[in-house]
């Protein structure tokens, strides 16, 4: 308990010096009081994050009456030309797996995967985007980098409060916490100054 | 100017004592976070901005993981395995809801507990365990009351049916895409106002050649609104679609009044003409 309390003190201080120097004087009444205050709140934080109900979005259907998939083929003068035997031969099978990976493209306009396929696309190479079209798209997923925070004073706060939201309350209240986290507060100010 | 010195002080003061305070009601847990990214994700997704969706998710599992390292719980297995979906790792997302199941749900958290079941499915029938996961959408199908739940749960039922009827001989098809309808209809009636239901119905009035009723379903889904830009296109595209059959199937009175009827719809669409959906570039 008390190594978190000292973790949160030294790191109240140093954000607290770091963006506003020179204020010594006001660290313990605002910084306690923030500690007070946060080790209050974990109960009800926690009620709120875990009653936050997040849900699984449904997706365009995909199985389509052999019919439609004629009809995308034949509707695209590109695609009627490079499919011509499929179509003339009714080879749904393949007409099916070819319609899975073009049917975004042509008719849904996919940003992403219009970008992902543009060589091919201007190249005419139908054929080719359905045969790598899963391998790409995993790879071009796992080539993006996961969205990044911006570090700063609220970041560094956040992650200060965490902290301090696993302090007991009725510790904190206590006259003797409360005089050595003033003594804290001063010994890492001086030891600052150092 | 002692006076005004001390104003100085304690506005400085106010001032601090409001970031901390104003920081704090918005202070989260890794848990809170990772809803947070998945949300974004979703909200990416949604607009097809798959780019931004990926490096949300992403962002949502590790923030997830973060969690699960100091505090494991059945929430934060959930939202890993759904963000995994998401970015197709099924693997890990089986094994997130997997987990997330061993840990249990409490009270409450029964939208969490079928969130993880439904996931469970889809991980199941990408992985190729399809007739497991056939019962998992089928038992949310009759027990769950939560829309978002039902959409996908019908959405995956619908597509896997239809899927496994090759072979059939085609009054056994027409018997089964009729059940499978009736059932989709059943879930309409417990909201009316959600248009990914009427567009599952117009999907599957299409496999039964019924382009009149298709269209109306279609034209409803889109009026009521739906979940994302690829799903509401795709209806776009089934508009269109009904529009060719019943222009090559109806008889020219009939004919007559629907091309009227389609008319006054494209008017309020904004559409080009007959064929060109107000979003079309290529």
């Amino acid at each position: 308990m008390s190594d978190d309390l000292k973790k949160v003190v030294k790191g109240g201080i140093d954000i607290l010096s770091e963006f506003f120097p020179g204020m010594s004087q006001i660290y313990f009444p605002l910084l306690y009081g923030f500690i007070v205050w946060v080790a209050k709140r974990p109960l009800e934080w926690k009620i709120k994050i875990l009653e936050w109900k997040v849900w699984i979005d449904p997706g365009w259907f995909k199985e389509k009456p052999d019919i439609y998939i004629l009809n995308f083929f034949r509707s695209q003068p590109a695609l009627a030309a490079e499919f011509q035997k499929e179509l003339k031969a009714k080879n749904m099978n393949a007409l099916r797996t070819f319609f899975h990976s073009l049917y975004p493209i042509f008719d849904l306009e996919d940003p992403f995967l219009i970008a992902l396929f543009n060589e091919e696309l201007d190249a005419g190479d139908y054929r080719k985007i359905s045969k790598v079209f899963s391998q790409r798209i995993l790879q071009a997923r796992r080539k993006i980098d996961s969205l990044k925070n911006q570090d700063g004073l609220f970041k560094r706060l956040e992650s200060l409060a965490r902290e301090a939201g696993s302090l007991n309350l009725e510790f904190l209240r206590m006259p003797e916490t409360r005089r050595a986290i003033q003594f804290m507060i001063r010994q890492n100010i001086e030891n600052e100054d150092e | 100017m002692n006076l005004k010195f001390l104003r100085e002080k304690h506005t400085k003061k106010m001032i601090l004592a409001s970031i901390f305070w104003f920081f704090c009601s918005s202070c989260v847990s890794h848990l809170e976070e990772a809803k947070s990214y998945f949300t974004q994700g979703q909200k990416y997704s949604r607009l097809s901005q798959s780019e931004k969706a990926t490096a949300a998710y992403k962002r949502a599992i590790e923030e997830a993981e973060r969690e699960l390292s100091h505090h494991p719980s059945s929430q934060a297995f959930t939202v890993k395995g759904m963000a995994a979906l998401n970015l197709g790792l099924w693997q890990e997302a089986e094994e997130s809801f997997l987990s997330a199941f061993v840990y249990g749900f409490e009270k409450g958290e029964e939208w969490a507990g079928q969130v993880s079941l439904l996931g469970l499915g889809i991980s199941l029938l990408e992985t190729g365990l399809e007739e497991t996961a056939l019962e998992v959408f089928s038992y949310l199908l009759d027990k769950s009351k939560f829309i978002p739940v039902l959409s996908v749960a019908a959405q995956n039922f619908a597509e896997y049916t239809l899927r496994t009827m090759d072979g059939m001989e085609e009054k056994e098809k027409n018997k089964t895409i009729t059940r499978l309808l009736a059932r989709i209809q059943r879930l309409t009636r417990k909201d009316m106002s959600f248009g990914y239901f009427h567009y599952l119905q117009s999907q599957i009035y299409s496999h039964l050649a019924d382009y009149q009723r298709s269209f109306e379903e279609a034209a409803m889904a889109r009026e009521l609104g739906l979940p994302s830009v690829n799903i509401f296109r795709d209806n776009d595209r089934q508009i269109i679609f009904c529009f060719r059959k019943l222009k090559e199937n109806l008889g020219r009175q009939k004919w007559e009044e629907f091309q009227s009827l389609y008319r006054q719809w494209i008017e309020k669409w904004n559409w080009k003409d007959p064929e060109t959906p107000d979003w079309k570039t290529r």
